[in-house]
């Protein structure tokens, strides 16, 4: 069975030469330097900490599985991007499936993100709102190329996507954002 | 860049730095040869046991670091197996796998026919005997339980709220003195009397856990109640409260502990038998309650 860590793996896995640092030693130094950053990359799409601290925790748990079959080292940190939207994109497509067969309670909005909502300005809860009703592919990019500031070639990396559809999704994602915003692009 | 440019930026970095690394639940990086093999191993275990006529009660391997795992939704009361550990090895608690039939469980510890996979074992608000009412949405079940039933009235407001194929993930907790809400507990909660109702299974692992004797075990007095806590200056006051006599406290203990993942363990009796809520809470730093754990066994 393909996980989303073994997916994420595919663009970085070739077997590489021995490390002079284990896998525990890289994971565990990744981890403080990384962790915060994974898991708000999540948490920007899924919107409650909780899966969000889940998604990044697989993310590490699959880089560790795979450390060895990493082409270098330098690749862990695309890994980890990779296998979080990944890890979000599917936590996503849960909760859509749910929502299919509602129960009672099930389309209750989590509090948590409720919460942190309100304690937004009007002005980034409009924006964050537009970005939310992006297509999938158009708000991972845009997700990437304003939060993680990736370039064109890194994020089309993370996405498993070619660099022209980067761009495409990137042009469409802003000017559906900018009607919906009301703004000139 | 331009105007729209920098609306997004800032929207996006906005709700992104809403989560501080203080907000973040005190985990530890995966270590270790990865998990990969003791899935197979323990499953293997299980069935040479089942074979033997034996019973037993595991803990599933999940990936390193994993924190919510649980077993699946309940459409029947069945007891159940424990929660899987989140580092992925047996708890010492749980009988090792053994075939020779000569050893046998801790002596507080009798484990209940059954296996990983098994429903999860309804505390609250039903009961096995069908006393006890449904308390509506999975939030205002795991609210009321916490508050009317636990007692705990400083938790006043759920926190966070997930829904996957075990049932209700449901965080209750209450704003600290910087406005920030914090969570005491990740309730689990299952659906129950044929998808009617909710019900409280336990609680999900956090920084503080309530691992020994395991989930849905039967057990003999007195037992060893213990887990892990991340606190500093924390006293665990563990409770045990009788289903059988609508709650009422059938025994306590406390231990004073603290630390980065400490175990933490105590021993309490009670002489009530039938269905045993055991609780554990720390507080005393904001609140008299902060952070709290729930699991059901049988004496």
């Amino acid at each position: 069975m393909r996980t989303a860590a073994m997916t994420a793996g595919e663009g970085y896995a070739v077997i590489g030469p021995a490390r002079a640092e284990s896998a525990d030693q890289a994971v565990e130094r990744l981890y403080r330097q990384y962790r915060l950053q994974l898991v708000r990359l999540a948490y920007l799409q899924v919107g409650d900490r909780e899966s969000a601290e889940d998604i990044a925790q697989d993310a590490f748990a699959g880089l560790h599985r795979h450390y060895q079959r990493l082409r270098s080292p330098e690749a862990a940190l695309g890994y980890l991007r990779t296998a979080t939207m990944n890890g979000a994109r599917s936590a996503l497509r849960r909760r859509r499936t749910s929502r299919r067969f509602p129960q009672p309670d099930e389309s209750a909005l989590s509090v948590e993100s409720a919460e942190a909502t309100s304690l937004l300005s009007a002005e980034h809860a409009e924006v964050l709102a537009a970005i939310r009703r992006l297509p999938e592919r158009q708000r991972e990019v845009l997700l990437l190329r304003y939060w993680s500031e990736l370039g064109e070639a890194e994020i089309a990396r993370t996405l498993g996507i070619s660099i022209g559809a980067v761009k495409s999704n990137a042009s469409r994602g802003r000017a559906t954002l900018a009607s919906m915003l009301g703004q000139d692009r | 860049m331009n105007d729209l440019d920098t609306r997004i930026r800032q929207a996006l970095w906005a709700q992104a730095e809403q989560l501080t690394e203080a907000d973040l639940t005190p985990m530890q990086p995966p270590h270790g040869s990865g998990s990969g093999w003791r899935l197979p191993i323990l499953v293997a275990a299980a069935v040479v046991l089942l074979a033997a006529g034996g019973t037993v009660a595991i803990r599933a391997a999940g990936h390193a670091g994993s924190r919510h795992p649980a077993p699946p939704a309940a459409s029947k009361p069945v007891p159940s197996s424990a929660r899987p550990s989140p580092s992925g090895v047996l708890p010492s608690s749980s009988p090792a796998p053994n075939t020779s039939g000569k050893s046998g469980p801790p002596a507080s510890v009798k484990p209940t026919p059954q296996l990983t996979g098994m429903p999860p074992l309804p505390l609250w608000p039903l009961t096995l005997d069908g006393r006890g009412s449904p308390a509506g949405t999975a939030q205002n079940t795991a609210l009321t339980f916490t508050r009317q039933y636990l007692g705990f009235t400083d938790i006043t407001t759920v926190t966070s709220s997930r829904f996957d194929g075990q049932g209700a993930h449901i965080g209750v907790g209450y704003r600290n003195p910087a406005g920030r809400l914090v969570t005491a507990a990740v309730l689990h909660l299952v659906r129950y009397g044929g998808g009617l109702a909710w019900e409280v299974a336990g609680t999900d692992d956090t920084t503080l856990s309530l691992e020994q004797p395991p989930n849905g075990t039967t057990v003999t007095s007195p037992m060893t109640v213990g887990g892990h806590i991340t606190g500093v200056d924390e006293n665990v006051r563990v409770v045990i409260r009788s289903q059988a006599h609508d709650g009422a406290v059938a025994g306590w203990a406390t231990v004073p502990t603290g630390g980065q993942h400490t175990r933490w363990h105590t021993t309490v009796s009670s002489t009530d038998l039938g269905l045993l809520i055991v609780v554990a809470s720390t507080g005393g730093h904001l609140q008299a309650v902060e952070r709290f754990a729930v699991e059901g066994v049988y004496h």
